[in-house]
């Protein structure tokens, strides 16, 4: 059990109203306990005030059954009182907790330590020959001022974390304005070339060439007509070749044909002798 | 001769002006630059680069400003872009604490200058414990002494919220130096 559980059953422990093993427990903390013993004799009525007033402290106990201890209060206002910009009233109600709370105390002491030795390491030799150094970088400033200031900017712009990420974000904006939207320069009008490709694929890749811009057209059409004068000979020796299958394939339907009608279609029927006299007649 | 006036002349050329100027803010800036890289060779190149990148800027400067902090923001802008680019030192780096022995001031006696070079090590090694914005607070406001406004202004926070980091800072340092077994009686380190 600690300080603050006792103080929290003292009025039940006062009275008799815990259980035994709560009144075990507190009557063991009491006996180890001064500030607690003193604390409970008080509420006890067992305490005269007026016999020793000094020796009794009940401040910690109070305060811990009440608001709570003081200590982040008076933190708040340290670094204040140090620097003597707290007011008076505030100033003697910190010291009056700092003569009473150790740790309080040591803090302010150790504060106001660092407050005395801190702005003596604003400045730090940086050692010989430096002024000298400095003095020689900064002697380029007439002549090449306006390009040092102009790579200065490129360092820290490369130096940027999210450099990267902005530049790729610029440059696929950049590449959506040129190509892809609808009123872009170079874009290719897809619903378009769309309709033709599911119209007639062939026509959609003669037509291709009709679709082209203007500076894609010329080195395209440059590309074809070399390629026809590279594969020249091929190109005739296969046509030729083509035809000849042709012109046979043709010979073989019409054999077929052929075949067909003999087999299936009836004989045409012998004209009448009678009919034949007349006509001669 | 006042800074102003130096700096006025250092705009209009005067490389005499410029020395003196440098003269007189290199132990602070090296003192700025040391307390962010932790390195001694490290901040004198930084303290060097600062120097170029204020001789660049000081068109920019606006005499309405007071000097030091504007120096101070654009060394601390220079310090921060070189610990970028070293990817950020990882927070509480060791330190040499030879590297604080620069912080040795003269005292009246021999045992008193060395008590005070032992408090300085003792607060410099509590310091790097810290973490950096609180580090960082200490700098500004205990060690480079700037005011509340011009904190908030250098870190973009609210006035409020200088002064309240800056206590919490001063009590965490504090803290940190108890913890290292300073105490109130001790004259030196325990």
């Amino acid at each position: 059990m600690d300080c603050r559980e006792f103080a929290d059953r003292l009025d039940d422990f006062v009275e008799g109203l815990t259980p035994p093993a709560t009144t075990s427990a507190m009557e063991q903390h009491r006996s180890g306990c001064p500030e607690c013993r003193i604390l409970a004799e008080f509420f006890g009525g067992g305490l005269d005030l007026a016999a020793d007033p000094l020796e009794i402290d009940l401040a910690p106990s109070i305060l811990a059954r009440t608001s709570g201890q003081a200590c982040g209060a008076a933190e708040e206002r340290l670094g204040s009182l140090i620097d003597g910009s707290l007011n008076s009233i505030d100033a003697g109600l910190v010291e009056m907790h700092l003569g009473r709370c150790l740790d309080c105390r040591s803090l302010a002491a150790a504060m106001a330590m660092g407050a005395r030795e801190l702005p003596l390491m604003a400045e730090i030799d940086p050692g010989p020959q430096f002024v000298q150094r400095v003095v020689a970088a900064t002697s380029s400033r007439g002549r090449a001022g306006r390009l040092a200031a102009l790579s200065d900017l490129a360092l820290r712009l490369v130096v940027r974390p999210r450099f990267a990420f902005e530049t790729a974000y610029g440059a696929a904006l950049v590449v959506w304005l040129l190509f892809g939207a609808p009123s872009a320069p170079w874009g290719v009008p897809r619903e378009r070339a769309l309709e033709l490709a599911r119209a007639n694929p062939v026509r959609a890749v003669v037509a291709s060439s009709r679709d082209l811009p203007g500076w894609l057209a010329g080195p395209v059409d440059a590309g074809r007509r070399a390629l026809a004068d590279a594969g020249g000979p091929a190109y005739e020796r296969a046509r030729t070749e083509l035809k000849e299958g042709a012109v046979r394939l043709e010979a073989v339907g019409a054999h077929l044909r052929t075949l067909w009608r003999s087999l299936f279609e009836p004989e045409p029927e012998p004209q009448p002798a009678a009919s034949s006299a007349t006509q001669e007649a | 001769m006042d800074v102003e006036e130096l700096v006025t002349r250092c705009r209009a050329g005067d490389a005499l002006a410029w020395e003196a100027l440098v003269r007189r803010f290199q132990a602070r800036v090296y003192g700025l630059a040391l307390h962010y890289v932790r390195n001694a060779e490290e901040a004198r190149d930084v303290a060097q680069e600062i120097f170029v990148r204020v001789y660049r800027r000081l068109d920019g400067y606006r005499d309405t400003d007071a000097f030091l902090p504007w120096l101070l923001r654009v060394g601390r802008n220079v310090c921060i872009d070189h610990l970028r680019r070293l990817k950020a030192r990882p927070a509480g780096a060791s330190v040499p604490v030879d590297a604080v022995a620069e912080f040795a001031h003269p005292g009246p006696t021999p045992e008193a200058a060395s008590e005070a070079a032992d408090r300085r090590r003792l607060v410099h090694r509590a310091m790097q414990g810290l973490s950096e914005p609180t580090r960082e607070i200490i700098l500004l406001k205990e060690i480079q002494g700037l005011g509340f406004d011009e904190i908030a202004s250098l870190l973009d926070i609210p006035l409020g919220t200088a002064k309240s980091r800056s206590n919490r800072a001063r009590i965490e340092l504090a803290r940190a130096v108890l913890a290292l077994g300073w105490s109130p009686g001790a004259g030196t380190l325990s």
